[in-house]
């Protein structure tokens, strides 16, 4: 459902895991089904450099919500270790690609990647992925002073 | 003409709305726009707790999911959709 050839099945299947992860009950019944393996690997499919496009903002928005819930604790944040998740959530909210072509959607891609980044540091193993993938110097840009920094 | 279309899309009323849905929803080969406007119908109703609690009942939930291999993107959209909707309710989960 993930990889449906139409993007507002895939909206809508994004939508539903969204709702499903707002509680423990649904991440852990996500989770037995290896369904975060599959988001993830949509996830660095659709927003990689070659097939990213606008009309995908919406569908990368829904599957970020539902990280920043799964990885809340430990049991979510594990299926993503190893996967290059902190690599391409730190590609995203980084380079330039994106912010291009996901236009004003982008802020919101951006802040959900480092809310994921965020959670999945608390994760020891999490930890060393985001200080091997440089992530503070990379978020760097994110604390200046600009005006898409979104607090004072 | 038989009295009783099978794959007639109506509102029925009272406990026999989520059960004709149903019906309906089994009907072997049914034209894809009839289950989508089945299924719309369905997403519109299930914000009401008392209907949301009938259609578990009723086992739309498990002919829903079935729906999601459905030939028809629109049909699939709004299987996900509905079932999306169950997602925050412990006995839909």
């Amino acid at each position: 459902m993930l990889e449906d050839d139409e993007l507002a099945v895939r909206e809508a299947t994004a939508f539903t895991f969204r709702r499903l992860s707002v509680n423990d009950d649904g991440c852990q019944r996500m989770v037995q089904n290896q369904v975060p393996e599959f988001m993830i690997q949509s996830f660095i499919k659709h927003s990689d450099d070659s097939i990213i496009a606008s009309s995908d903002a919406q569908y990368l928005i829904h599957l970020l919500e539902a990280f920043v819930n799964l990885t809340f604790s430990d049991l979510g944040i594990e299926p993503l270790l190893g996967k290059e998740a902190t690599f391409q959530f730190t590609k995203v909210f980084s380079e330039h690609y994106v912010m291009k072509t996901l236009g004003e959607h982008h802020s919101k891609v951006a802040e959900l990647c480092l809310r994921v980044i965020g959670n999945i540091s608390i994760n020891h193993e999490g930890k060393q992925e985001c200080i091997d993938n440089l992530v503070i110097e990379k978020a760097y840009h994110w604390m200046k002073i600009n005006e898409n920094r979104t607090y004072n | 003409m038989p009295d009783i279309v099978p794959d007639q899309i109506t509102i029925a009323v009272f406990d026999r709305m989520i059960p004709k849905f149903k019906e309906v929803l089994l009907v072997d080969e049914l034209e894809g726009h009839k289950v989508r406007d089945a299924l719309k119908t369905l997403n519109e109703l299930v914000h009401h707790q008392e209907t949301s609690d009938m259609m578990i009942e009723s086992e739309i939930l498990q002919i829903t999911a079935g729906l999601l291999k459905h030939v028809d993107g629109e049909v699939r959209e709004q299987a996900a959709l509905l079932l999306g909707a169950f997602a925050l309710s412990a006995i839909g989960r």
